[in-house]
């Protein structure tokens, strides 16, 4: 008898611990006490000697002099500066494959299925104060595919650097890369037209369907005939391809267009326009300082290249002063990289903003890689700046962050810290010998 | 009568001081003079008379008719020079018919890239709105095999014509220097092979192939000497008629006299070895462009006064390398005494040329070696330091009035002058596409 | 003459009547044959006769010890083979005349090796079953403007029909070529019998198990139609061309089946009133996977690709077992949580393309590079050495970590026959107990495939496949010195053998 309590005991401590293991390990949220340096929220307040406190992830705390609760890993800012960390909003690191360019419309494959957390690139996307980013498909056919946005835990599971409740995202390309070099159809912006209204039209007939069988069956419309009526609805077949599309009709998925061109991106808004939707955002987007006001009206995203340009035809309008200038016209200016090397000094392009146009302050330059980064994607709610209630993601730095001096010393998420200068190995380290 | 005159006079003086012309007269007031060379002047007055500076300090006398510019707040640089562009050779990187950069030929000592340098290109404004003043711009070897590009070309970017642009050319004379195949770099660009030659393609080694075509150059090398005295016997009267013009030896004769370096492409240690030995050889003035991994042999460089060009600023590590490696390397060149600046070949990114510079700085390169280095440096290892690379009296009034430190991005050009000439900031296509589109009337709705 | 069941042949005076008989009887095929494909009538007949003499060749191995795979091992035992079974088996078995006899003294007769997973005689086969009517346009075709028109509006990926990658009503076994030279490669590392099915290909149907040693296809089959499989890798062109692709592709084929097989039910409750719903006999034959009711394979390497099986299983409730499972102990605890069977391949992957390999510090060590005319160094590579060296071990005890978390499980060569016993012997070494791995590479792929009957131990009635080695299996000193596969002698290739693709062994010779 007391050789079965005991096992059973025994065994319910294990269940416990294994329990506990479990929900330790799946999204790891941390405490963290960041204290005493300059904190550039990002909602235009700067505190000196400003402390940070993370309870389970999240910003719990934001003052002046915050003591550590018992157990709570303390970081010394002092003399340095801490703002929240910088989200990438265009990056094709992490994935098994870019493009499924086989046929113009893409939209069942989804990103999220093919994520690896072992892409060398989010180390040193780290290591530039990058905390989380959107991985994307790429540019190869009018519609592409699915996306997904990751926190760039590194050494972790895919699973734990998902971010919970990110909305899907669709992604869409106009102009030359889709055109590509041969033959197949469509061959000019008036064929991608062409394509994104068949497209969305079909997914139109086919919500169409769906809510008319989901009315039927929640009786809110009466059966076609007598069949339906002994019967019941015969449902409609389900296709993947245009439940994303669906989803963009009803708002849900959002939208990412890449664009260069004014008339191609002009042509998505009214496009869209017809069917009831605006676009969330563009990308690359060179010549939208000429459409500033239509995307201010349409609160789409403008993703952009700070200083790109030049590389390809479509690419020879570009000015470096889009984004001042859109955000002068109440438009939303995102600077992003598409590029494993662009990842690494996304604080330097964000101060290019205040260079290239009259009207840009740092508060407006932070933005473009922090909180407009977290409206395109949707998670402005808890993303973004350094206020209470979002997610504890900073990056500490040892000088202004939009300095050219300033290098990241640190970048935390969610309360844990993924990339320490102090612990990494740098060129002085390893010039001396050490490993 | 008398008043007439007077009056003459009076309205022959108002036009001739209202008349624009490039004989101006500038003094910069109040302002942070950092002369790169000295020390920083505070609340100090730089005054420019014709193309030159010709008072720098804190108590200068200003000159009558003058302009002066009152540059409280703000800061005076030298201008900067990037040392190896495609400017004016290049438009759209995507596009063919716009790239003018290569020859075909194994030798073309003789192609100048001044012949093919668009003095109107659009990269010009541009640049300069981003503080470059100044540039090399030069071609490349054209293809495997290649080893003369041709003479590279310095331009202000002020001129309006070429002449006018043009500082000196040739400045320089573009080389890639053949591989000698084998282990001990990374990749990178430069390092063609050798030429075939008639017989055994294939059967030679790179080794065999390299040694080939360097014993070539060396002999082009030994024909100019002769080809130089031959015509200095003539002009000397000792020969009747001068020697048979040859091009190829034309083109080599300011590099083996030592007037100009040879900007030669080289990438891995072995290349880059086998570069120092042809150097020392040739007695010829050199640069190295590219280098990769430069930094492993740097007391080596240091030892054989040859100085780089540095490109690697935003190349991405791998993992088997630190992850700052790329930042880091200018302060390693810097400390083992490697002379070096920063080169931005293509024109479309020459902007980003001041942040390579800062970011250095941010990763081990003292500030004010990291500003030389885009204005000093490649001055000296060009050979015109005397007309440009700092702020000197006597030096030529090249300069960039600044809101902030030169190599910040945040930081914007107020003022601008090359060769004593105040430059149309405005006159950057695409700040006026800025200016055009912000006056678009906002539609009430 | 009238052969009886029960009238051993080897009790006749002389089998030369016999084989005369047989020589005409095939002579008389192969001439009808000629007549039929107008071959060479000479390779013909003597194919024919080397077959016929290879069939009814007998062995006798005298003196050998047998671990027969049941938890015996025999010593001083005579095995005889005849007509492809193990005829007789033990100490005082009387050796028949005609019986070529081997003196197996010093050596090891194992259970010939079942290979729950290949692709043998699958070569590199992509031919959809018919031509396609309306075809996704490949890049280098240029389509004409009608069937550009017609691809704009509608959704190219669903075309069913005749789509290389959605096969699931296709058999292996009409496609293998068994003359394909990997079945040597397979015979020689003791394989003698295979589940063969195409590697390429989403759906690419059901597997088939042969025997590896036939060059006829009647005589290769044991079962003609065995698991289902569905993959992550397509077929060459057009959709899907990326792993995303396919991930979409099985879902969608796997919903579709969910969609259809309701409209044939509700069709058939209640046709009046409703369209006739589509027949899609490729989408029909998928009606058992959904209902659970076929068990379907799923080969996968990675850990992620561990993760992406199970997340589709999971949404499709399906019956499975994965197949690869290289980095198994990466994902050990979703293994353990689901519980299917393994078939695990030895195959091993290399180290730096293993799941968080990038997660190790690689930093190459910096090292002054020396004054030039010194000797040149060869540049060490010593982080990596050791990162390699642990990732290595960690692959080969991949086995073992399995073994001991309690999982079901059979080994396989991983296509990979040349290394198949070093391989394996790099499992048992890191920690894979030698019993259990002998037996997870003959009586339980046998129980696995349904062929225990026949296949997997050495017991009279069974298949002859033995495989003859000079000491223990596991020893890195033992060599496989003979391989019978359905009572026929291996012949092995000379070491300098040229490259596979050319046919150089002629079966029966020597």
């Amino acid at each position: 008898m007391i050789h079965k309590l005991y096992t059973a005991a025994l065994g319910l401590i294990m269940i416990c611990t294994i329990v506990t293991g479990i929900y330790r390990s799946s999204y790891a949220q941390k405490d963290l006490l960041v204290r005493n340096g300059t904190v550039i929220t990002g909602t235009g307040q700067t505190i000196e000697k400003g402390s940070i406190l993370i309870r389970s992830g999240k910003i719990a705390q934001i003052g002046t002099n915050i003591q550590a609760p018992a157990g709570v890993p303390v970081i010394d800012a002092t003399g340095l500066y801490v703002m929240a960390g910088i989200i990438d909003a265009h990056s094709h690191l992490a994935q098994v494959g870019t493009n499924e360019g086989t046929s113009q419309n893409s939209a069942m494959v989804d990103i999220s299925d093919v994520i690896r957390p072992d892409d060398y690139g989010i180390y040193l996307a780290l290591g530039g104060g990058v905390t989380a980013m959107h991985v994307l498909h790429g540019s190869a056919n009018v519609i592409g595919g699915k996306d997904d946005a990751v926190k760039l835990k590194w050494g972790r599971s895919k699973e734990e650097m998902l971010i919970p409740d990110n909305p899907e995202g669709l992604k869409f390309a106009l102009g030359e890369n889709p055109i590509g070099g041969d033959t197949r159809y469509p061959n000019s912006r008036m064929g991608q037209e062409y394509v994104l209204r068949s497209y969305l039209e079909q997914a139109k007939q086919y919500k169409l369907e769906w809510d008319t069988y989901e009315a039927k069956v929640a009786g809110k419309i009466p059966p076609a005939n007598e069949y339906e009526k002994k019967y019941g609805p015969v449902p409609p077949r389900k296709d993947l391809q245009l439940e994303a599309l669906k989803g963009v009709l009803e708002g849900k998925v959002r939208t990412h267009i890449h664009g260069y061109m004014n008339q191609e991106m002009a042509m998505v808004i009214n496009v869209f326009a017809d069917y009831g939707i605006t676009p969330t955002s563009f990308e690359h987007c060179m010549e939208t300082y000429m459409i500033a006001d239509e995307l201010a009206k349409t609160k789409t995203v403008a993703s952009l290249f700070v200083d790109s340009w030049n590389f390809k035809v479509e690419a020879s309008r570009a000015i470096p002063f889009t984004a001042a200038l859109l955000t002068e016209r109440g438009a939303i200016a995102n600077i992003h990289s598409d590029s494993g090397e662009r990842i690494r000094r996304l604080n330097l392009d964000a101060a290019k903003t205040i260079r290239y146009g009259d009207t840009m302050t740092e508060t407006d330059a932070i933005k473009t890689i922090t909180l407009n980064a977290a409206i395109y994607l949707k998670l402005q709610h808890r993303m973004g700046t350094i206020e209470v209630g979002k997610d504890g993601d900073l990056s500490i730095w040892d000088a202004h962050p939009l300095s050219v001096y300033s290098k990241c010393v640190k970048t935390i998420i969610d309360g844990e810290v993924f990339f320490d200068r102090d612990k990494a190995i740098t060129t002085d380290k390893w010039l001396k010998g050490i490993k | 009568m008398k008043k007439i005159i007077h009056l003459t006079l009076a309205v022959l003086i108002i036009a001739i001081g209202a008349a624009p012309s490039f004989a101006q007269k500038y003094a910069l007031t109040n302002a942070t003079i950092v002369p790169v060379t000295s020390a920083t002047i505070t609340n100090g007055t730089l005054v420019i008379e014709d193309e030159k500076i010709t008072a720098i300090g804190t108590n200068v006398r200003i000159p009558s008719g003058a302009e002066t510019i009152n540059c409280k707040g703000l800061f005076i640089y030298p201008g900067m020079f990037d040392p190896n562009t495609n400017l004016g050779m290049s438009e759209i990187a995507g596009v063919t018919q716009t790239q003018d950069q290569t020859e075909t030929g194994t030798f073309n000592t003789f192609i100048k890239a001044s012949s093919g340098v668009d003095p109107n290109t659009i990269m010009k404004g541009i640049a300069r709105w981003n503080g470059i003043t100044n540039v090399i711009s030069s071609p490349r070897a054209a293809g495997p095999g290649a080893v003369f590009g041709g003479q590279e070309v310095l331009l202000n970017l002020g001129g309006w014509t070429l002449k006018e642009m043009t500082d000196k050319d040739p400045v320089a004379m573009y080389m890639t220097f053949p591989t000698f195949g084998g282990g001990g770099g990374r990749g990178g660009f430069g390092g063609g092979q050798a030429p075939a030659t008639q017989q055994s393609q294939q059967q030679e080694s790179p080794r065999v192939r390299a040694e080939k075509t360097i014993a070539i150059v060396k002999d082009l090398f030994e024909s100019t000497k002769l080809y130089i005295k031959a015509k200095e016997d003539y002009t000397a009267k000792k020969r009747p008629t001068p020697p048979e013009i040859d091009q190829t030896l034309e083109g080599l004769i300011p590099v083996v006299k030592q007037e100009i370096p040879l900007t030669i492409a080289v990438s891995g240690i072995d290349n880059m070895r086998e570069a120092m030995k042809f150097v020392k050889e040739t007695n010829v003035k050199a640069v190295f462009y590219g280098a990769s991994d430069a930094f492993r042999i740097a007391d080596e460089l240091a030892s054989a006064n040859i100085p780089i060009i540095y490109t690697e600023t935003l190349n991405t590590p791998n993992q088997t390398q630190p992850y700052d490696l790329y930042y880091a390397i200018p302060s390693i060149l810097y400390n083992a005494g490697v002379k070096f600046c920063f080169g931005i070949s293509s024109t479309s990114d020459i902007h980003n040329l001041p942040f390579m510079a800062g970011m250095s700085a941010a990763y081990g390169l003292p500030k004010d070696a990291a500003l030389k280095a885009v204005t000093i440096y490649p001055a000296e290892m060009y050979g015109v330091d005397k007309l440009l690379g700092s702020l000197e009296v006597g030096k030529l009034a090249t300069v960039v009035v600044t809101n902030g430190d030169l190599l910040e991005p945040a930081t914007k050009v107020v003022h601008e002058f090359i060769r004593g000439m105040k430059v149309n900031l405005a006159d950057n296509w695409q700040y006026q596409q800025y200016l055009k589109y912000r006056a678009r009337p906002i539609i009430k709705k | 003459m009238v052969f009886q069941r029960n009238v051993p042949l080897s009790r006749h005076k002389t089998a030369l009547p016999f084989v005369v008989v047989l020589f005409l009887i095939g002579a008389v095929l192969s001439g009808t044959a000629l007549s039929v494909f107008g071959q060479d009538p000479f390779q013909q007949i003597s194919q024919t006769d080397k077959l016929i003499f290879q069939y009814q060749k007998v062995y006798a191995l005298t003196g050998v010890r047998v671990v027969v795979g049941n938890g015996q091992t025999l010593n001083n035992i005579t095995i005889v083979l005849k007509n492809g079974l193990i005829d007789a088996l033990g100490a005082n078995v009387p050796v028949p005349n005609e019986a070529e006899v081997i003196n197996g003294t010093g050596l090891t007769v194992y259970s010939g090796f079942v290979d729950a997973h290949t692709s043998l005689g699958l070569g590199r086969r992509t031919t959809p079953v018919a031509a396609p009517t309306a075809a996704p346009a490949q890049p280098s075709q240029r389509p004409t403007t009608a069937q550009t028109q017609q691809q704009a509006t509608t959704p190219e990926p669903n075309t069913y029909k005749a789509d290389p990658n959605l096969r699931p009503n296709q058999v292996a076994f009409d496609e293998i070529d068994f003359n394909d030279t990997n079945f040597q490669s397979a015979r020689e590392a003791g394989i003698g019998v295979a589940l063969s099915i195409n590697q390429q290909g989403v759906f690419p149907g059901k597997s088939s198990v042969v025997s590896t040693y036939t060059s006829d296809p009647l005589f290769g089959v044991i079962k003609n139609s065995s698991f289902q499989f569905i993959q992550y890798s397509s077929s060459r062109g057009g959709y899907p061309s990326t792993l995303m692709a396919v991930v979409a592709f099985q879902r969608q084929a796997l919903m579709d089946a969910q969609y259809y097989m309701n409209l044939e039910d509700w069709y058939i409750a209640g046709p009046r009133g409703m369209t006739r719903p589509t027949f899609d006999p490729a989408i029909h034959s998928l009606y058992p996977v959904i209902r659970g009711e076929e068990t379907v394979v799923i080969p996968v390497s990675t850990e992620l690709d561990i993760k992406r099986a199970l997340d589709l299983a999971k949404q499709f409730k399906l019956k499975y077992i994965l197949s690869g499972v290289v980095e198994g102990y990466r994902a050990i605890d979703q293994l353990k949580a689901v519980k299917v069977p393994l078939i695990v391949s030895v195959s091993y992957p290399q180290p730096r393309s293993t799941t968080g390999y990038a997660f190790y510090p690689q930093i190459t060590p910096y090292e002054k590079t020396p004054p030039p005319g010194a000797p040149a160094q060869p540049q060490t590579q010593r982080a990596t050495e050791e990162l390699d060296k642990m990732i290595q071990d960690q692959l080969y005890a991949n086995a073992s970590v399995l073994y001991k978390a309690g999982l079901q499980f059979v080994i396989s060569a991983g296509s990979d026959y040349r290394n198949f016993i070093k391989n394996f012997r790099s499992a048992v070494n890191a920690g894979l107990p030698a019993d259990v791995a002998l037996a997870k590479i003959t009586t339980e792929p046998a129980q696995f495939l349904g062929i225990a009957d026949v296949a997997g131990t050495v017991e009279t009635g069974k298949i002859a496949n033995i495989v003859v080695t000079d000491g223990d299996l596991f020893s890195d000193k033992t060599a496989i010195k003979y391989v019978f596969i359905d009572g026929k002698k291996v012949e092995f290739a000379p070491p300098s053998a040229p490259a596979a693709g050319q046919q150089q062994r002629i079966r029966g010779d020597n």
